[in-house]
Parts: C-alpha cells; structure tokens; sequence
C-alpha cells in the first residue's frame, strides 16, 4: 500500500491512466495494421490468381497474425509517469501541478515551496483516468475493416480460366524438312554403314542419324540443325585430315618402280599402276603363295628381287616432293613474319595464314603416306634380299607382310572414299536444309500447294519440254480437271496446271511451260520399256503421266494464244488446232483417282504415287537407279552449280522407288 | 514581517494581487492584461516598459500603481533637452549660514521608490543612458559619489512607437534592464465608453494604498521561492537560445530576421516572471504555461532585428510566437 504523498502513491494514482495509454496506443494503430493486413490479404488474392496457387491462401493466416502483432506491439510499450502525469494535468486544468509533482519527487532535498507543490499535486488525486486519456475509435478503423473483409473474401474468389494469364512457353521454330529428303538421306547412308571400316565413320554415322532423327521430330531449328552439321563436317575432316588424299599416285608410282619384266608380278604391277590396292593385295598374297608353293622358277625370282630393289632404290627420290613442300612451307613462315613485322594488310596475312596451314596438312598426308610407303617398300626389299640369298619361304613371308600393309592401305583407301560419300551426304543435307527455307518463304508469300506445285511442274516442264522433235509430257496433277483441249504440239509447249487438293480454291494457277531446246520426255526404246531420256533432244513418244489423288475442281488448260477453253473435259478439238482432238477412250495410262476428303496429299505423295506405280515394261526400280548413278556422275563430272544440283538430286529423291511399288 | 507556511504566504500574495487589481481597477479601465503585468513587475522586482501611442493612459496607469503604493513617486517627463542631470541629480554649490559656500548633491528625481520616465524615448540618448546604473544597481553615482536609490526602486517608462516624430531608440543595454515591455492597446469599445463616463464627469476616482514597502519586499520574497522543475528549467534554456539565429534550435524565420537574440538577463527574466504568474494563480511551481505567458512581454524587446527583419517590418512578436511553436516542454 503505498503511503500517502509518496511517489509510490502517485504512480499508483496514476496507473489507470497509463493503461489506457496502452490501450489507447493500440487503437491508434489499429487501423493502420488493419489497412495493411487487407492489402496483404488483396496481393496474397491477385497472387492466388495469377500463379493458380492455392496455398497461397495459407499466407493470409500469416499476414493476418503480422497486422494483430503490429497493433498490439504498441501496446508492450510501458506508458511513461510523465506522459501520464502530463495527460491527466491537461484533462483536468492542473497547471502542470501532477507533472511538477513527479520531477519534483525525484529530489532528494526539497524545500517548503517543493514540498507544498507535491502536496498541491496530490490533493488533486485521484484523477479520471477516461477523461485523460478517451478511448475513442479512429474514424479510419471502419473502412480498413471494410477492407479488409473484402480483401479477405477475394482470397475465395475464382476467376474464370479464361481470363488467367497463361504462360508463354518459349516457341521454337523448327525445321521441317520433308520426310522424303530424310527417308532419302537414310538411304543413301545405309550402303555406307554396311562397309563402315573405321570407328570415325561410324560415330559420324551414328551423328547422322541422330540429327536426321531429329529432325524428323522437329526438334531442332535452323540454326542448331546448321551448327550440328559443321560439328559432324568438322570432326570428319579431321578424323580424314591424315589420310592420304593422293594414296593412287604413290602406289602408281611403286608400280612403275616395279616394271613389267617380270611376268609374275604383271597382276601386281597393273594393280598398281591402277591404285587398286585391294587388287594389289590380292596380287601380293597369290604371289606369296607361289612363292612359298615353289612354283616360281629361278630366273622368275631373279628378276622379281631386282624389281623389288628398284623400288627400295626410287624410293628416296620419291621425298623431294616432300622436301619441296617443306621448302616452300619456310619459305611461307618467313614472309608472313616479315609482313606481320611491316604491318600488312589483314587480308593478306590470313590469306598467307591459311596457305600455310594448308601446305602443313599436305606435309602431314604426304608423311603419312612416306611411312606407309616405305613399310611397304622395306617388306619388298627385304623380299628381294631373302631371294638373293634364296630363300623363297623367307620371301614369301616378307610379301606377306608387304600384302598386309597393301591391305592395310586398301582399308584406308576405303574409309577414305566413305568419309567422301558421307561428306557429299552431309553437303546434300545442307542444301536441303538451305532450300527448305527458300522454300518456307516461298510458301508463306503464296501458298503451300500454289508453290509446292509450281515449282515442281516448273521443273518437270522445264525437262519435259522440247523444240522440234522433241517430245512433250503432260502431267496431270491431283485436283486438276482433264485439260479442255490440247495445244498444238509441234511446238512441243506442254500446258498443265495444278493444284495440291489441300490448296484453298483458286490457289492453282493455270500452269504453263515453255519448252526449251533440251528435251525430256518419255519415250519408248526398242525393247518396249518406257523410258525417261534426259539426253538433250533426246527423241521419244508421248506419254501421259497421270497423278492420282483428288479429282477436285481443277482449272482448264489454256491454249498458248490465251483462249479460254471448254469447261471440263474437253471432247473436240478447236477450230483453230493444228492438233488432233484428244482421243478419251485411248488404251493409254489414263486412269482416275477419287480424291478423298480433308487435306489433299502432298506434293511428295503424288509423286511417290508415281513412283509406286511404276513405268510400263521393265522395272521402275532398275530405271530409277540408273538415271540416278547416271545423273550423279553427270553432276560430279560437269561444273553444276549447287542450285540446279539440289534440283537435280531431289528430283531423283521425289520420284524414287517406294516400297512395295509395282516391280 | 513574519513570511509563513508556502501556503500562506502563496494566499497573501494572492490576497494582495487581488486588492491591487481592484484598486487599479477604480482607475484604469481596462487594460487587464497591462495590469497583471504591471503587478506582476512589481512583484517580481523588475522594470517596466509600456509602449503606446500617446491618450491611452500609461501615464495614468504608472499614477495609480503608485498610489496604491505607500510608496514615493517621481515623474519625469523626457524631452529632447533633458540631461543626465535633470534626472539624476546635481552637485550645486548652496551658501552655508556661517557664509562659507559649499557642494551639495541634489538629488534628481530618480530618487523614488517608482519612479515614471514618461517618453523616455524622447530624450536623447546620452540622457537615457542615464538610467542604465540607477535601474541595474538601484544606484546613482555623481561626480565620484555613489547614491543609494530607495528599496524598492522601480522605473515606469512610458515611450511612443519609434515610427513617431521626434523620439529616439533606446539603447540596447537600456532596454536590456527593463523585465517586461508592455503594449499598451487601444481599449475596446465598453472600456472607451466606461473610460469617458470616469473622466469627464466629477471629481475623478483615486487609487487607495492597498500595499506598503514591507509587504512588498515579503511578497517579491515568495515569488522568488516559487519551485521550477529541471525540465522547466531546460525549457526557458531553450527558449531563450532558439531566439538566436546562430543556435541550431533557432526556427528558420529567427535565423534569417534576428540578429542578437535574448541574453542571460532575459532568460533572467522570463524565469522570474513565470515564477511569479504561478504564485499569482496560486500554485507552488512554476507550470509551461507560466513560462509561455511570461515570453513575450520578457523576451520581445530583448531581440534585435537584422536589416532583412527591419527592412521588412517584422513584428518580434510573432518570431516569438515561432520561438514558442518550435520549442517544446
């Protein structure tokens, strides 16, 4: 109990005051914590909403519990006597008398007026702790509720899915390339497998695949399908960068080392001579063979040894070559270093750079070839000195090992010509890729079967027409009517016109073709087989080339001059035709198709329906590879430039044997 | 005089005041403000300065203090041609009856117990300056000669508003010496009225004595008892130092308006003078508002304006009112 006119007894007078100061602290930040917790209610809401996230939810019990902390944490604030004292003098007029009475208490002498203060003070006590310190409601706290009721109840709402912000997923704009170009690079790397003889060769195989693969599923874009095409280029020129690329000319040269005086070793000499090194092995084991067998007389041995030995004796003068290019390779090392010294012109420095490094690649081919060479040169010498001292078993061992290295040699050369034909896969591949986006954008100005069509008939008319004699081709694509007349043929112009059936009506334009001075057509040879001559001026018959697919409306053809013709098929000849009327009911390879609903084919499958079906009399297989070998080596003898080369090569690509074709 | 408990002697000064007010009442009307502290310079020891314009009663409200005082009055009327003499006094040579001349000091009207410099600020100011030693140490030194001044010695100036013909500004040290500076204003309508009712008809009403030179000295005694808290204590601190423009406490008007703010004897004054508005209300301890009341009749002639503030006419009032909004108890 505290004693009367001590400061225990004011601090106790006033105590009432300083908790509601407490109290009152706290419904000053009310609103406040309130306001706060609905705006973390509202975000935690637009959260839920946007990241369809329903534990978002959970966070609202967390702010909730941060704004009723934040109200009441005014509260755990001690209420100052002073500030009570200070209240209670101001609500009940005291002149400061309560507040002076406090600091006064803190002396420890106090005299008479001091003391008559405190006692003035405490006369005034008790005071009404709800008059000095009102607890009243802000007028803020009935809005922030409002608040955040609402606030709250948005949490429950659910927002239709329609207007959720989906999430944009990275698009990757794949390559298409057709399926035929792929079925056709497959094929073309199947043969290669199969004589795979080096592992380079074959992880470059297995590269292939993967990236064809690949793109078949549409997973890569222009420029990772490009950049996986380098890679495999690269790793190919150096897996093959130290195989000798001029192996032909060093075993040429051995074989006229060799000479002809010797009659068992013509078959060697002439495999040679011809770079054939498998035949040279074979050549070398049967001469072994003989050797050891003792079939081989004297004098025959005699002039084999001194053939051996000229080779052994030639072999140093063969290094000159390599000599000169070491030269020249100093030579190089020092103008480029004096140019770099003088500042030359970059151009010319990575000209010379690159000069250099080319001439080290040969340095290193020819190294290897010197050591491959000279293995195969030291097994003939000691050959021949084994039939100096006659010993043919001893020789026939050593041509053994010599037929070894020959063999070894073929092997190389093999690998050699695989990593070529793969090089020239992999190039092909390239330029389909390159023409595939040519292509795109083509489509994409003008239609898909507008320009799918176009460009093939462009192609075919293009080979199929001819002056003069020449002969013409008339191809009849999917979704186009019978021609409504012919036009005259003697100056061989072919008309035509097409349209994929998946092409928006009036997408086909009136095709024409003018023929030029090569022709193609088909024709038909002695034997009765229908052939497709590419020779130019290439004579032959007519023939009608009908592709089946969807019997849509199609546009008539139109003669050269512009007349309109005949709706449908047309049953007589105009007036003004030169021509005869077209025969319907000839016993030629007409035939109709029904179309079928939905997306019409595509230009691939309207050319492997004529593939499938096959030219009349002897196997459409047997054709096809032909022309192809043929069209191949034309490409690979003849300065074709890559563009008409993708043409060519995919034209033989389009209308390849498909499986199950007719025979 | 026997002073007694806190109590007692707090309800006697109180008794007093309130006798004074009703006796300067029957002679002033109006004016409550003046009056209080009038009384309150009384009781608190200090001087007093009222300013007005000429016609509003300074000179009749320094009359009646002075009759409800027991106490001797002098009035001097400061004119341009006054001298230092004229107030002070004078050694004059007087004829002895034995015929031998000799000096003698003749006291100068300053020798009062309140004394009326009416239009102080009409002389000039080698003569106000006369002052300086009689308000401070309630002394008066004359060729070499020191003169107590009567105890209880209070100066009354009356002075018009320096805009005024023919008046000059005190010097800083002299206003320096007065505890308050009152303004005296025009009285309202019912006080003009009640003013011409008692001036213009008989015989004009006389203040009564209600206070002798003891009761006096035993009442300025209590107001000098009156108990101030430290933190009180701090707050006249800072009042005073927020009126200099160079202290950090100073609000932005002062910085750029005032040149010298408040001295010591300032806040001398402001203390006193709450202390003695507490008695007067009866209280044993100065409170805030003693303090604040107290700020503008003690500080307002104690600041000194810069050119800017006397370029601008600035009120010193309302720097003070800036004073007192910046400072907080």
């Amino acid at each position: 109990m505290p004693l009367p006119g001590s400061h225990d007894a004011l601090e106790a007078a006033l105590a009432p005051v300083r908790r509601r100061m407490r109290v009152g602290r706290v419904l000053h930040a009310l609103p406040w914590a309130i306001g706060s917790a609905a705006l973390a209610c509202a975000a935690i809401a637009i959260v839920r909403w946007v990241k369809l996230d329903p534990a978002a939810l959970v966070y609202r019990t967390w702010a909730l519990g941060l704004a009723a902390c934040a109200a009441l944490l005014p509260a755990l604030r001690r209420a100052s006597v002073v500030d009570a004292a200070r209240l209670a003098d101001t609500a009940h007029d005291l002149d400061s008398r309560l507040l002076n009475a406090v600091h006064l208490m803190g002396r420890a002498n106090r005299d008479d007026f001091e003391n008559a203060a405190i006692d003035d003070a405490m006369k005034r006590l008790p005071v009404d702790p709800k008059r000095a310190v009102p607890l009243t409601l802000r007028r803020a706290l009935g809005p922030s509720a409002l608040a955040l009721v609402a606030a709250f109840a948005l949490g429950y709402l659910t927002l239709p899915r329609a207007s959720r912000a989906r999430p944009i997923a990275p698009h990757l704009h794949a390559v298409e390339l057709d399926a035929d170009t792929i079925a056709a690079t497959r094929a073309e790397l199947r043969p290669i497998r199969q004589q795979a003889s080096s592992p380079d060769v074959e992880r470059t195989l297995t590269e292939l695949d993967t990236l064809l693969d690949e793109l078949a599923a549409g997973r890569l874009d222009r420029e990772e399908a490009f950049r996986r095409l380098d890679a495999i280029t690269r790793e190919l020129s150096d897996a093959g960068r130290n195989t000798p690329s001029s192996a032909e000319q060093s075993l040429a040269n051995v074989g006229r080392s060799l000479g002809t005086r010797s009659r068992e070793l013509e078959p060697l000499t002439n495999a040679l001579r011809e770079a054939d090194a498998e035949r040279a092995a074979a050549a070398m084991h049967q001469l072994s063979e003989r050797m050891q067998a003792g079939a081989i007389d004297r004098a025959e041995l005699q002039r084999i040894r001194e053939a051996f030995e000229r080779t052994a004796t030639e072999r140093d003068a063969r290094q000159d070559e390599q000599s000169a290019l070491s030269q020249r390779r100093e030579e190089l090392l020092r103008d480029l270093e004096r140019q770099r010294q003088q500042n030359a012109e970059p151009s010319l420095l990575e000209r010379r750079e690159r000069e250099l490094e080319r001439l080290e690649r040969q340095i290193q081919e020819l190294e290897q070839q010197r050591r491959e060479l000279e293995r195969l040169e030291r097994e003939l010498e000691e050959s021949a000195e084994d039939l100096q001292h006659s010993d043919p078993t001893e020789a026939a061992q050593d041509l053994r090992q010599a037929f070894e290295d020959l063999n070894r040699m073929a092997r190389e050369r093999t690998t050699q010509e695989q990593r070529e034909a793969l090089q020239r896969q992999i190039e092909q591949l390239r330029e389909a890729l390159r023409r595939q986006r040519e292509e795109s954008g083509g489509e994409q100005s003008g239609g898909r079967g507008q320009s799918g069509g176009s460009a093939m008939r462009r192609f075919v008319l293009r080979a199929g027409g001819g002056e003069g004699g020449g002969q013409r081709v008339t191809i009849r694509m999917p979704g186009e009517g019978e021609p409504g007349g012919e036009s005259p043929g003697g100056e061989g112009e072919g008309e035509g016109q097409g349209g994929s059936p998946g092409a928006p009506p009036g997408g086909g334009q009136p095709g024409s073709g003018q023929g030029e001075g090569q022709g193609q057509g088909t024709g038909q040879n002695p034997s009765g087989d229908l052939v497709l001559d590419m020779r130019p001026g290439g004579a032959g018959t007519r023939a009608i080339l009908e592709m089946p697919g969807g019997g849509g409306e199609g546009e008539r053809g139109s003669s050269p001059g512009g007349d309109p013709g005949g709706e449908g098929a047309g049953t007589d000849h105009h007036p003004d035709s030169l021509d005869a009327a077209s025969d319907l009911d000839s016993s030629g390879a007409l035939s109709n198709v029904d179309g079928t609903e939905g997306d019409g084919a595509t230009r691939s499958q309207v050319i492997r329906g004529a593939s499938a079906s096959g030219f009349a009399g002897r196997s459409y297989r047997n054709v096809h590879a032909d022309y192809t070998d043929h069209a191949e080596e034309i490409l690979e003898r003849e300065d074709v430039p890559p563009g008409y080369r993708y043409y060519v090569r995919r034209y033989f690509q389009l209308i390849r044997p498909r499986e199950g074709s007719t025979p | 005089m026997k002073l007694g408990s806190p109590e007692e002697r707090v309800a006697t000064l109180r008794r007093h005041v309130e006798a004074a007010r009703t006796a300067l009442a029957e002679v002033i009307v109006g004016q409550r403000d003046t009056v209080d502290g009038v009384l309150v310079a009384l009781l608190a020891g200090g001087h007093v300065l009222l300013e007005g314009v000429p016609g509003l009663g300074k000179t009749r409200l320094v009359r009646a203090l002075a009759g409800i005082l027991s106490l001797e009055f002098s009035r001097v009327q400061f004119t341009p041609d006054l001298l230092p003499s004229d107030v002070l006094g004078a050694n004059v040579l007087v004829d002895t009856r034995g015929g031998e001349p000799r000096i003698e000091f003749r006291k100068g009207p300053v020798f009062a117990n309140i004394v009326l410099a009416d239009e102080i600020n009409r002389a000039t100011p080698k003569t106000q300056s006369a002052l300086l030693e009689a308000m401070q140490e309630a002394s008066v030194t004359v060729a070499g000669k020191t003169e107590r001044l009567p105890d209880p010695f209070l100066v009354l100036a009356t002075q018009n508003p320096l805009e005024m013909e023919g008046t000059y500004p005190l010097p800083e040290a002299q206003l320096d010496r007065f505890l308050f500076k009152l303004l005296v204003s025009f009285p309202s309508r019912a006080e003009l009225r009640s003013i011409l009712v008692k001036t213009t008809g008989g015989a004009e009403s006389e203040a009564k004595p209600v206070l002798d030179r003891d009761t006096l000295k035993a009442l300025r005694a209590t107001v000098r008892e009156i108990a101030v808290t430290d933190p009180l204590l701090d707050f006249v601190v800072r009042l005073v130092e927020a009126t200099h423009p160079t202290l950090p406490e100073a609000p932005e008007r002062v910085r750029r308006y005032v040149r010298y703010g408040a001295s010591p004897r300032g806040a001398q004054s402001l203390l006193l003078a709450a202390k003695t508005f507490a008695a007067m209300d009866g209280r044993f301890a100065v409170a805030a508002k003693d303090i604040r009341a107290a700020v503008k009749p003690s500080l307002r002639h104690r600041i000194i304006l810069g050119f800017e503030g006397e370029a601008d006419g600035i009120d010193r009032d309302s720097l003070l009112d800036d004073v007192l909004a910046a400072v907080k108890e």
